[in-house]
């Protein structure tokens, strides 16, 4: 049998679980708790982003960043409402013709009409009626979804090398293939790890394999990391900052200013000294030290706090998806805003070397925010089928909600 | 097998088997990872926003600090009626953010698109481009690291200013500075002086009080953005600006622009070289007070580029008090005075004149004194040696005297010393004394006539002065001040007595109003005054010529209790025999008139004129 069809053939009626394993597959309310904590966030976002956004009034648009974000923020819940009303299962239907879609539109990328390099980065696709798009970042939601109805699917068979793990290694080959030469390490890093988590939790896989497939990824990622001078200089600035205040190590050190001159509780709202062009990127990869520099410390374990409710309620339906397409859709996503959050948050406090990703919810940019809160959307859906166990307690608080 | 079946999902194992509500150890291992992640984030937040909040908010703050100087506003100057002088305005440039223009090309373009739109005709004018091409000028003017810095357009006028700050275009930058006004263009500036386009006080007033007008300027700390430009808080003050004070000039403009008049007109009539005017003030309590010098060739306001300055430093001169010349006849009354003042003569004393005046038995070449044109007077008064101005008897007046007390008296009158005018650059002028060895008897007999001696224009004046203001020198000065209002001898030292003062006033108003056709005399009005014409010492060649002569007349108005003192002095005259009698003279008269008229001086009966 030819390999695409191994890799792209989930036929029409083969929904990923077996109707008799289907068990009270009642339709219920959505987990409202997680829509008022993803609306909080962006929020949050929303604000910091037009405090940002005062830096730009020589382009004569005062908010004007802020007024896109929000524009942005409108269709991303439009999404998100669309989503969680659909029944998740049917995701695992189309979720090929996703994958094939963000594979065509990451390989549009490579055409030199369509694809517009910022910051040495050809991540952003020029399509005509359409605002600029970075394909990488659908790609991750497409790539959970089918990755999730894969690994459904093929239940045992993961376990043989034939079937299981060369498939495998040649769908997250071809994605990540698509990702790297951007280049975006960034953005491979995080869907590696996603798809990694998925893989090791699904729990039909062999420990054995995922060790082998975690040392040929670190492998690739030192080969990568060593063949660009420049991602080798950010790693010698993580080590010391204060070895090159004026080069690499400037960025590190501005944003450390800008959380050290928050304190507990901040300069205030809109008073960040450090945004006007000390902080890198200070309305995308950079945000979270504005807030912290505007809020303090207060303010920055908010916007944690609301980050791990965020990570709880999902926590609450990989355990209590209907079915384990579910499950390890509610994995995956909670996998990719948890990765995201902490390379974006630790990056810019230095515990790790700064990469530039975008916080989830609260950075500028349309693509991260629609994706994500269309995720946000899909695990809402997830959460109108939890299978609510025998205990009189949950039944009870189901009544209640 | 790698087809995805139905019975692939079907089958069932205890791995593959999924309950919901149930965990694997996998996902436990990755909520402890994650949970983990969280706890290193709370801490490293912890640390950099709480234990190290004083060092990071310590460091960032002196990367956003930045130092600016408060220049301090300087100091106005008026004249003696509150006209201004010289003023400071702020002025604003327009530059182009070179940094902000390369870091976004498209907006710097819509930017220099709007620029050359609004203000496309001030920049073809002022820097030729032709109104098409200053869109591409302007991208050109900003990428060029040799233009980059210098302001597009200097001096914005109040339209340019305010549609550039209403448009507010992106990377264009108005920035002020202080910009010496002289509101009177026309008006001679070596007196004044001159602040250039940099603040630096060149010359005159503006540099001689220079401390005083420009005040001490202050510093502030500004937080500024990492490009360096200011985030507009409200700066922290470190050292207040302390502005400059003001300055009342005595100078009149009126008199100033009617003195630069005459003299200008005087120096194309008798086509001389250069030529000096002072007005003092006569009048009671302002006696001394300077009201114009005029200066030819003049150095006007509208001729002074603000960047280079002027052409010459010469011009720049005040030669009123910097630059010396041998005086000639204006100094017999000096030597009238003094032989009066001890008594060696009368105003009756009878001198023979045989034209010539021998100073030792061979009585040639430099030891005779003659007068002018070979003339002999006969049997002259002390009256007519004055009008007809007779050197030989001012040489033989001034010999009548012990030379002790000749050079005493010359060293009362300030000659060989500075008057003391309130302008720095002032220089004391030279006199042969006994102490010097190429000192004769004959050079006491010269200098009696005004030979021998070089004083500066502001010398000879104040000199003469002392016949009006009781007998006593006084200082002359420029700047207004309340503590001049002292009796007059107690704001310089006497000479000679009152009553030798007061009959020098006769024999001086004699001079003029006895000589019918004299051509100082001012309709309306009485004038004492004496003229002066000496041939010039040429210092290059050492020796005097023939044909170059120094014209002066000194001259007070109304003659029996003056409001003005006036000296005009002519280089070079080259029309009317060079004499002063025939050129500043007239020019006195025409001057004089005018400024009676300004200064309403009530005019006088005819019959106090025309009295003997």
């Amino acid at each position: 049998m030819p390999m695409t069809e191994t890799l792209f053939r989930i036929r029409k009626k083969s929904v990923p679980y077996p109707e008799s394993t289907a068990r009270q597959m009642t339709r219920h309310s959505p987990d409202y708790l997680l829509f008022c904590i993803t609306s909080l966030l962006t929020i949050i976002g929303l604000i910091a982003i037009t405090s940002t956004a005062t830096l730009d009034s020589d382009l004569n648009s005062l908010s004007g960043f802020g007024r896109r974000h929000a524009m942005m923020l409108v269709i991303g819940f439009v999404f998100l409402l669309i989503f969680q009303s659909l029944d998740y299962r049917h995701l695992a239907r189309w979720s090929p013709l996703a994958v094939g879609l963000a594979l065509l539109l990451l390989s549009l990328l490579f055409v030199p009409a369509l694809g517009i390099e910022v910051n040495g980065a050809r991540s952003w696709l020029n399509l005509p009626f359409l605002p600029t798009i970075q394909p990488s970042e659908f790609a991750k939601l497409a790539a959970i979804i089918y990755l999730a109805a894969w690994l459904t699917a093929k239940g045992n068979t993961i376990r043989s090398i034939e079937t299981g793990i060369i498939p495998f290694i040649l769908i997250v080959g071809i994605i990540l293939g698509l990702i790297i030469p951007q280049p975006d390490i960034g953005t491979a890093f995080i869907l590696a790890s996603i798809i990694g988590c998925m893989f090791f939790t699904a729990n039909t896989t062999k420990i054995i394999h995922i060790l082998l497939l975690a040392i040929s990824g670190a492998i690739v990622t030192g080969l990568l990391i060593l063949s660009a001078p420049y991602r080798w200089q950010r790693i010698l600035a993580f080590i010391s900052s204060e070895s090159d205040p004026q080069g690499i190590g400037y960025h590190t050190i501005q944003l450390a200013n800008a959380f050290g001159s928050g304190g507990l509780i901040g300069q205030g709202l809109g008073l960040s000294r450090q945004k006007f062009y000390y902080l890198p990127a200070a309305k995308t990869d950079g945000i979270i030290a504005v807030i912290g520099e505007e809020t303090g410390f207060v303010g920055s374990m908010i916007v944690i706090l609301l980050l791990s409710a965020l990570l709880w309620r999902g926590w609450l339906l990989v355990k209590n998806a209907p079915d384990m397409f579910g499950s390890l859709v509610a994995t995956g996503i909670c996998c990719w805003i948890a990765i995201q959050s902490g390379i974006n948050i630790a990056g810019a406090t230095n515990l790790i070397p700064l990469t530039g990703v975008p916080l989830p919810l609260i950075s500028y940019g349309g693509s991260s925010l629609i994706s994500i809160l269309t995720a946000i959307g899909i695990l809402m859906s997830i959460s109108r089928y939890t299978v609510l166990q025998k205990s009189n307690n949950s039944n009870e608080k189901r009544i209640i909600a | 097998m790698v087809g995805l079946r139905r019975n692939d999902l079907n089958q069932s194992s205890n791995r593959s088997e999924y309950s919901p509500g149930q965990i694997n150890w996998r996902q436990g291992v990755l909520v402890i990872l994650f949970a983990l992640g969280i706890s290193a984030i709370i801490f490293r937040l912890y640390d950099l926003q709480i234990v190290q909040h004083q060092m990071l908010s310590a460091q960032a703050k002196s990367a956003q600090l930045g130092l600016i100087l408060v220049p301090a506003e300087r100091g106005v100057i008026v004249d003696t009626h509150g006209f201004p002088l010289a003023l400071s305005v702020e002025s604003w440039d327009l530059y182009l953010d070179q940094t902000h223009w390369q870091e976004n090309p498209t907006a710097a373009k819509s930017s220099a698109a709007d620029l050359a739109h609004y203000l496309g005709t001030d920049i073809q004018e002022e820097h030729g481009v032709h109104k098409s091409h200053v869109q591409e000028w302007l991208i050109q003017w900003a990428r060029d690291p040799n233009t980059s810095n210098s302001p597009v357009l200097k001096t914005l006028n109040l339209g340019q200013r305010s549609l550039i700050e209403t448009k507010s275009l992106f990377g264009v930058r108005l920035l002020s500075r202080s910009q010496r006004i002289y509101p009177n263009k026309t008006f001679n500036s070596q007196v004044l002086g001159y602040v250039n386009n940099f603040g630096e006080a060149l010359w005159g007033v503006e540099l001689d009080y220079n401390l005083f007008l420009e005040g001490e300027s202050g510093w502030a700390l500004e937080e500024k953005n990492a490009l360096g430009g200011t985030l507009g808080y409200t700066p922290s003050i470190g050292k207040k600006t302390i502005p400059g004070k003001d300055i009342r000039l005595t100078i009149d403009s009126e008199i100033q622009r009617l003195s630069q008049k005459h003299l200008v007109a005087g120096l194309k009539d008798y086509q001389a070289l250069s030529g000096q005017i002072i007005v003092v003030d006569l009048s009671k309590n302002r006696e001394g007070a300077i009201r114009s010098i005029a200066i030819a060739p003049e150095l006007n306001y509208q001729d002074i580029d603000p960047q280079t300055g002027p052409s010459s430093i010469d011009r720049t001169i005040n030669s009123v008090i910097a630059s010396t010349y041998e005086p000639g006849s204006i100094f017999k009354p000096l030597t009238v005075a003094m032989a009066l003042d001890l008594g060696v003569i009368t105003t009756d004393t009878i001198y023979k004149d045989t034209g010539v005046l021998c100073f030792n038995s061979q009585c040639t070449g430099n030891s005779k004194i003659e007068n002018w044109e070979g003339r002999t007077y006969g049997e002259v008064n002390v009256q007519e040696i004055l009008k007809e101005s007779i050197n030989t008897g001012a040489a033989w007046i001034g010999t009548q005297l012990p030379s002790k007390d000749f050079y005493n008296y010359l060293d009362l009158y300030n000659i060989g010393h500075q008057t003391g005018i309130d302008l720095r650059g002032e220089v004391s002028g030279d006199l042969l004394s006994p102490e010097s060895d190429s000192w004769q008897r004959i050079s006491q007999a010269t200098q009696s006539y005004g030979h021998g001696v070089r004083v500066t224009p502001i010398q000879a004046i104040m000199a003469l002065t002392t016949f009006y203001t009781e007998g006593c020198l006084i200082e002359p000065f420029i700047l207004e001040s309340e503590e001049r209002l002292k009796p007059l001898c107690e704001r310089g030292h006497r000479v000679i007595s009152a009553a030798t003062a007061k009959t020098m006033q006769r024999l001086m108003q004699g001079v003029v109003e006895n000589k019918s056709w004299h051509q100082a005399k001012v309709v309306g009005y009485s004038v004492a005054g004496k003229t002066g014409t000496a041939i010039r010492y040429d210092e290059l060649t050492g020796t005097y010529a023939e044909d170059k002569m120094d014209a002066t007349f000194v001259g007070f108005i109304p003659a029996q209790n003056p409001r003005l003192a006036i000296l005009i002095r002519l280089t070079e005259p080259q029309k009317n025999n060079s004499l002063a009698g025939s050129t500043a003279a007239p020019m006195f008269s025409k001057l004089a008139k005018e400024l009676m008229a300004y200064l309403r001086v009530p005019t006088e009966e005819p019959n106090q004129i025309t009295r003997k």
